[in-house]
């Protein structure tokens, strides 16, 4: 079984087919098959089962540098794999439930399964012209399902700007395939003396690839994309823009890190950006007003935190944290989405509160997934977190500090989140009976509430029936959520499988002076801000969402854009004037060149 | 190389055939969908005899030939009586790419391109609607001005070397220089080259879809195989200029298509910007010239997806939103994919295209230029998939009875096979 785990990406394939021809009634349940199929191989490779191998078909794309069709499995690949394979499921089973009545539930399946296969592919590419077709397949997908409802406002836009973002990551792996010398492309030997770029060397290629993995991972200046990209069905932000495709950027860059390496200074320049977006991720999570924005942002800060990883020279702490952040990360989305469709898609803290009582089984999921993000000992977050904490008090302990100071943050944001979605005052009409008027919550008046959320007073009376294909998948993710750090415990289970291809793990253990100072942050943080919220009655104010820069980029090139467009404007004498001057221009210039 | 001499005469037999029949055949167009059909596959399996570059042109003419000639019945035209006049000039214009492609000396050359061109211009001005012959007329004029440019060119050559034959290579006197640079701006206008490119954006937005992927194809395949035999004769610092010629083209069509709303006058930019990607690969040295042809191939055989998908549309401008309605399934999932491979999304083939034309425009162009261009090359994707996510909605729709699916089949084929094992057509290339 094992040996057909490189061929992954057309797991769903059969699911894609026998969805979108009809031949299956009720999509979605054809690929539920294939991505249990995903999980199990690669479960069983990870368990001792596999032996690493490539599938290779040569002469493939004759005019790259490597264009061979080159797939590999080892065990990076095969626990990436079995990410995907797990979450997938339960986005799958979760998605079945949450889509029931939409129209285009058919085409959000198709989508699904190009992005699994897609996904598959980016983990399994052994050399970049395969990674590029799966890096810039997922993004594609990406673009589609934010997009998804293209009826609603807002949404192509926010898809456009993941295609912005993502173009520039594309960009830089399309030149990071065309500069190396004949020969290379392998994703494990750009290292080699022998792949040194001509020009630029070294830190050219670095450069390239934390560029491409900053831009799918969220970093730096490229964060902007992500909490735009909540536009999507919730399910596509628990699953692509939370555990698997987002985390790619940290995949390349651990898949790559003897490259890395080779550049002390682009070794400190990745832990710079992942410890100042971990920062900045984690302040904007904070001024959220919309639950799915802050955990996007959350999103932003924990990648931030692994990409900081990195750095460190500790790629086996970054994967652990991405598995962990999969698991904690896809949970509390999904538990949001449970909130979401009770309140018949109501995103806004400002319309949510008291919901504990009503939904128990979102409540506890998304503890589970809070105190798993901000760490709490013995959890799954606590076990990873910790292990990039020692390795950056072995690299550079003011920046390992810094993260430590960014749990606080994280647990002040989830318990802003947690606290304002569950207790405190009840700002959703659907939870009290009697008149709306008592529902009115914060600054929110009921007049904006109502063009908020596009639905009647009477149908937000009551809550939404939440079908038990909800929240059983929340269940596999929250004890993964709570024991995965284990999987490390004792010394040697994920090290085994992941040290040749990471190098020499580092130490977990169950808690370092830094990790119980971390953990006491974070449990400080949730805690506070949980006072802080109940206190305060619960006033969420609405949060305007500008972009700086991206604005500012967005709209000179449509200035110049529309410039460049006015100057085609039919005059025929005009056209033959510039013609002329153009033969005489070009003339010149090859004469004189 | 030689003219593929059979070939030529399939394509112009056929056409005179059409011509002189063109009476009875005016109510037959099964007919005489029929007789061009035969002499464009006639063409093609004449050309295995060839062998060469010159057999992988006419294998590609003619299978631009075929797509359009499928499509002639949603061809909208301005008189329907005009229809075998219109089938006639896609055979000519097909006959003139090849000789603008494949002529043995400068001479023939020059009668290929004005073949081609007067043939695109008056396909153009076939079309539905006072705009198609405004557009065509402008067309025309600049032709005429880049026709002057040729000759000239031509002429100051023949003063140099006393022969209208493709000079030999090695220290070329100023007045070669200057007669081949006339030339190759010549050319450039027929590749729509900025800022050369007004009269063909006009043209190529006002054309009937049908014939408007037939006019883009066809011209671009012929004057990028004539620059690449041509330009390595200016010398190197001239290969410089025309790459950055095309990187200039590149920037300016790929802004003003930002600025786009309607799906023709995208696509009409989207040609242009391709143009210059082409005239990059072509300044970019040996490996850059085969990725130029292998280019433009692969971007003729898109083109012709693209443009079967929107045959029969009419002359109304058409908004993104609109498309899935008036489309049906197959042909929105055709625009899709077409739009996909043009904005370089991988594994289509205009992926592999421009992966095809950056490693030699990295050796021999440098960083700069090449970042620029794989800059304007990923940023394209913002406009061309802009309407994809409406398109995918159509597959909820009916599909449509539409005539011409035969050519969206054969296009899509083409571009399928393409996507799959792009190293055979790569393998086919040898200059």
């Amino acid at each position: 079984m094992t040996q057909v785990l490189p061929w992954a990406f057309l797991v769903t394939l059969p699911g894609l087919v026998l969805g979108s021809t009809g031949v299956i009634k009720k999509p979605g349940v054809a690929s539920i098959p294939g991505v249990l199929t995903l999980l199990g191989c690669a479960v069983a490779w990870l368990l001792g089962a596999g032996q690493p191998s490539t599938v290779e078909l040569g002469g493939w794309l004759p005019f790259l540098p490597d264009g061979r069709f080159l797939l590999r499995v080892d065990g990076l690949t095969a626990f990436m794999l079995a990410v995907l394979g797990l979450i997938s499921a339960c986005v799958y089973v979760y998605s079945l439930g949450y889509l029931e009545d939409d129209p285009g539930i058919r085409r959000f399946f198709a989508f699904l399964d190009v992005f699994v296969g897609a996904m598959a592919l980016l983990v399994t590419a052994g050399n970049l012209a395969v990674l590029l077709i799966g890096w810039t397949g997922v993004g594609m997908t990406s673009y589609f399902l934010i997009s998804f409802w293209r009826n609603r406002p807002g949404t192509l836009y926010a898809g456009l700007q993941a295609i912005a973002a993502n173009a520039v990551g594309d960009g830089a792996l399309i030149l990071a395939a065309v500069v190396v010398p004949s020969g290379c492309g392998d994703l494990t030997t750009l290292q080699n003396p022998a792949c040194t770029p001509g020009v630029g060397g070294v830190p050219l290629l670095a450069a390239l690839i934390i560029v491409a993995a900053s831009a799918k991972s969220a970093q730096g200046p490229l964060y902007f994309w992500l909490p735009s990209a909540m536009a999507g069905p919730t399910p596509i932000s628990a699953l692509i823009h939370a555990a698997t495709m987002v985390a790619a950027g940290v995949y390349l860059l651990a898949r790559t890190h003897a490259l890395l390496a080779l550049s002390p200074a682009a070794m400190a320049a990745t832990a710079a950006l992942g410890v100042a977006t971990a920062l900045f991720g984690g302040l904007m999570a904070l001024r959220q007003s919309n639950l799915k924005r802050g955990l996007a942002y959350s999103t932003v800060s924990q990648l931030g935190y692994m990409v900081a990883g990195i750095g460190f020279g500790a790629p086996f702490a970054a994967i652990l944290h991405l598995g962990s952040q999969a698991l904690f990360k896809a949970l509390l989305f999904l538990a949001a989405g449970v909130v979401i469709h009770a309140l018949a898609g109501e995103e806004e803290l400002a319309g949510m509160g008291a919901l504990a009582r009503a939904l128990p089984a979102a409540m506890l999921a998304f503890l589970i997934g809070s105190i798993s993000l901000f760490g709490l000992p013995l959890t799954a977050g606590a076990f990873s977190k910790d292990a990039i904490l020692d390795g950056g008090f072995a690299y550079s302990p003011p920046l390992a500090w810094a993260l430590v100071a960014g749990v606080l943050l994280s647990g002040l944001y989830m318990g802003r989140l947690f606290f304002a979605t569950f207790y405190g005052p009840a700002r959703a009409a659907g939870v009290i009976e009697g008149d709306p008027i008592e529902a009115r919550g914060g600054l929110v008046g009921i007049a904006e509430r109502e063009a908020l959320i596009g639905t009647t007073a009477a149908e937000r009376r009551h809550l939404h029936r939440v079908p038990p294909t909800l929240t059983w998948p929340l269940l596999p993710l929250a004890i993964g959520s709570l024991v995965f750090g284990f999987a490390e415990f004792p010394q040697g289970g994920l090290g085994h499988v992941l040290g040749p291809v990471l190098g020499p793990t580092e130490a977990v253990g169950l808690a370092s002076g830094p990790g119980l100072v971390a953990a006491f942050l974070g449990l400080l943080g949730f805690v506070l801000a949980g006072a802080y919220q109940l206190r305060r009655r619960g006033a969420i104010r609405p949060s305007a969402e500008g972009y700086g820069w991206v604005d500012w980029a967005s709209n000179a090139t449509t200035a110049l854009a529309g410039s460049f467009a006015a100057v085609q404007n039919g005059r025929t004498g005009r056209y033959v004037l510039a013609t002329v001057l153009s033969f005489a221009v070009i003339l010149i210039a090859g004469l004189k060149a | 190389m030689t003219l593929p001499l059979v070939p030529l005469i399939c394509l112009v037999a056929a056409a005179v055939l059409v011509v002189g029949l063109a009476e009875p055949l005016t109510k037959r167009p099964r007919t005489l969908t029929a007789i061009a059909l035969a002499g464009a596959v006639a063409a093609a399996l004449l050309a295995t005899n060839v062998g060469g570059t010159e057999a992988l042109v006419v294998y590609a003419v003619a299978a631009f030939l075929v797509v359009t000639l499928l499509l002639m019945p949603a061809f909208e035209l301005q008189y329907q009586q005009q229809r075998p006049e219109a089938v006639a000039l896609v055979l000519l214009a097909g006959a003139g790419a090849i000789v603008l492609a494949t002529g043995g000396d400068l001479l023939q050359l020059i009668i290929g391109m004005e073949t081609l061109s007067l043939s695109s211009a008056l396909l153009v001005a076939l079309g539905h609607g006072e705009a198609a012959a405004e557009a065509a007329f402008k067309y025309f004029v600049l032709a005429a001005v880049s026709l002057a440019s040729l000759v000239y060119g031509l002429g100051l050559i023949y003063l140099a070397t006393v022969s209208v034959n493709f000079p030999s290579a090695g220290a070329p006197s100023l007045l070669l220089t200057t007669g081949i640079v006339l030339m190759i701006t010549g050319f450039a206008f027929e590749l729509a080259l900025a800022p050369l490119h007004w009269g063909a954006l006009d043209a190529y937005t006002a054309a009937a879809p049908a014939a408007a992927g037939a006019v883009m194809a066809l011209s671009k395949l012929g004057a990028v195989v004539a620059i690449v035999r041509l330009a390595p004769l200016g010398g190197n610092s001239f290969l410089f200029v025309l790459a950055m010629v095309g990187l200039l083209t590149v920037v300016w069509a790929t802004l003003g298509a930002l600025a786009q709303r309607e799906i023709r006058r995208l696509l009409a930019y989207s040609a242009i910007a391709h143009a210059g990607f082409l005239a990059m690969a072509a300044g970019s040295g040996a490996a850059g010239r085969q990725a130029a042809v292998f280019y433009v191939i692969v971007y003729g055989s898109t083109a012709m997806l693209v443009f079967a998908a929107l045959a029969g549309l009419g002359p109304r401008p058409i908004a993104f939103g609109e498309l899935p309605a008036r489309l049906g399934v197959q042909r929105s999932l055709a625009l899709c994919f077409g739009l996909m491979s043009l904005a370089g999304i991988p594994p289509l083939p205009g992926f592999w295209a421009k992966l095809a034309l950056f490693g030699p425009a990295w050796q021999s162009l440098g960083p700069v230029p090449t970042m620029i261009g794989i800059a304007a090359a990923v940023a394209a994707a913002v406009y061309y998939l802009k309407p994809v996510p409406d398109l995918w909605n159509a597959l909820r729709l009916p599909s449509l009875r539409a005539t011409g699916n035969a050519g969206v089949v054969l296009a899509g084929v083409t571009v399928l096979a393409l996507t799959i094992v792009p190293g055979f057509l790569w393998a086919m290339i040898r200059l």
